[in-house]
């Protein structure tokens, strides 16, 4: 699945890692873009961070049900 | 740990004993222990949570470095990659964030992440079902197949997948 998901030329196809990856390795002009980089990384981590701390007692439930289980 | 007999329960072993021994030991020399004990679990405690802080601030230091780094410039960046106040202060790459279609990859991956997780359930929730329950004629077949592809490695993939990329890009 990822390597179809990285396999396109088109911009507006890239997927929010594709695109930061683009940034790591000399998008926009040259060389690493520090800045942008940890901005976009930042950006793109607060609604998973968000999501993760909203439902967080259910996944800690969820791997707890998993392990009773054994 | 006795049975209906009263015998000792021969699954408690000694060391067992010996650790409940000493439990009842603590606890008793608890009550009427008094300050002495207090006065050190209080110097364990601050120990205890000295060290928490530190390795919690260990932990948080790349992400602090991350959110610094960001308002940055970039030769601020490269040149004073580990100091903690942006020097000069800047939104540049937020800017600059802004000539790129990142919302755009943003609605990307929330598409792909919900599709794939729903085709997933879907899809795995159904064959499961089939596995599991259902009679059929070559199902033990089946089901060896794909165990066997799970147990491949994905590592393993990574020069096909180099070269099935390769390929597309030449043609």
């Amino acid at each position: 699945m990822g390597h179809f998901i990285i396999a396109t030329d088109r911009e507006e196809l890239y997927t929010l890692t594709r695109g930061v990856a683009g940034f790591t390795s000399g998008g926009l002009g040259s060389g690493t873009q520090y800045p942008i980089k940890m901005m976009s990384a930042l950006l793109m981590t607060i609604p998973t961070a968000l999501v993760f701390i909203i439902f967080q007692r259910f996944f800690t439930q969820g791997a707890n049900a998993g392990a009773d289980k054994g | 740990m006795t049975d209906a007999h009263g015998t000792p329960d021969p699954r408690v072993t000694a060391a067992e004993a010996d650790a409940l021994t000493k439990v009842e030991t603590r606890a008793s020399s608890a009550s009427d222990g008094g300050q002495v004990a207090q006065r050190s679990s209080g110097t364990k405690k601050a120990l205890f949570y000295t060290l928490l802080v530190l390795f919690a601030l260990l932990y948080i230091f790349p992400f602090i470095i991350q959110l610094v780094t960001s308002f940055k410039t970039q030769t601020d960046a490269s040149n004073n990659a580990l100091s903690l106040i942006p020097h000069p202060f800047t939104t540049e790459a937020f800017e600059r964030l802004q000539d790129t279609p990142f919302f755009r990859w943003f609605f990307n991956s929330v598409w792909v992440a919900l599709i794939v997780t729903a085709a997933r359930v879907f899809f795995c929730s159904l064959a499961g079902y089939a596995l599991a329950r259902l009679k059929f004629r070559g199902r033990g077949a089946l089901f060896t197949a794909i165990l066997a592809v799970m147990s491949v490695p994905g590592i393993v993939w990574v020069v096909e997948r180099v070269g099935a990329l390769h390929h597309r890009h030449r043609s």
